[in-house]
């Protein structure tokens, strides 16, 4: 594996901000020079991608997820704090 | 018993003059329509039910002092998951002070010459269809759930809550800069929580 320009270290620092489009054109280009010469940091890229996919999609489908039950006792334990709250609305 | 009424019938325009007013009926009608959708968001931000019902509880007591505030710019309901997102915080950051448990075996590790020290193996897991995958969606939820919490906050404002990097550094009182690296590094450590699954895992 020979990869002038950038090194593994530097190219697994640079992921967030290629992904997000952060990094200057000339740091880009190494960046994408790099993983055509070193395979271990393509495999890398690509199950940084797949996390941050997961990351996502569960958050879709946690905002999906029906309504939890809520016991009546903690119902009743917030009116009733409130009911106890001296300083109201402002 | 339990209330999981639906948040969709709720009338802001009926019900905020009332809540300003200190109404307690409009109060108790504004918590029946929305603790089960607000319990949902805390849970995901705490380990526990207990602590997921503190936060439910400071919240709307913090909504109640608060809603003579409250413009009506957004959605009753968008207003009130703000501020129960930012009561799991405060919880969290209350925690945090007592211990928190080093990232730093989570991130690889490099050769002084840049290069890993352990070569990274492809996924055979690509994380496609999480939805209709329950186990999977199980796997990165505990995943996510084993990092130190103040990246794992991070990942729930940015990557789960979707909130953005001004945003997420507003609720943290951190600048964007740091969300940003905070991020970088969360991801890093989740991608190694997650490795050993991806490696071989197999689609169902």
């Amino acid at each position: 594996m020979s990869h002038p320009g950038m090194c593994c270290r530097e190219f697994v620092e640079f992921l967030s901000a290629y992904i997000d489009g952060d990094l200057p054109d000339d740091v880009r280009k190494d960046f994408e020079k790099h993983w055509i010469d070193c395979p271990p940091c393509l495999d890398y890229l690509e199950s940084f991608r797949a996390t941050i996919r997961m990351t996502h999609e569960l958050g879709r489908c946690e905002e999906t997820l029906p309504a939890a039950e809520v016991p009546r006792k903690l119902i009743d334990a917030i009116l009733e704090a409130r009911r106890r709250c001296k300083d109201g609305p402002r | 018993m339990t209330s999981t009424q639906d948040t969709s019938d709720l009338d802001d325009e009926t019900l905020l003059p009332a809540l300003r007013a200190g109404d307690e009926r409009a109060f108790a009608t504004m918590v029946e329509a929305t603790a089960g959708r607000l319990l949902a968001v805390a849970r995901r931000f705490m380990r526990s039910d207990d602590e997921a019902h503190d936060v439910l509880q400071d919240a709307y007591l913090q909504a109640f002092r608060k809603i003579g505030g409250f413009e009506g710019h957004s959605k009753l309901t968008t207003w009130l998951h703000r501020i129960v997102v930012n009561a799991a915080l405060m919880k969290l950051r209350s925690k945090a002070r007592v211990r928190e448990t080093s990232i730093e075996d989570l991130l690889p590790h490099f050769r002084d010459d840049g290069h890993h020290l352990e070569l990274p193996g492809a996924w055979t897991e690509t994380g496609a269809d999480l939805a209709e995958r329950a186990e999977l969606a199980q796997t990165v939820r505990q995943a996510i759930d084993t990092l130190p919490d103040s990246y794992r906050n991070v990942i729930l404002l940015r990557d789960i809550e979707g909130l953005s990097t001004e945003e997420a550094a507003n609720v943290l009182e951190v600048s964007p800069n740091a969300v940003k690296t905070r991020l970088h590094r969360a991801r890093v450590a989740l991608r190694t929580v997650l490795d050993p699954h991806m490696r071989s895992a197999e689609k169902n």
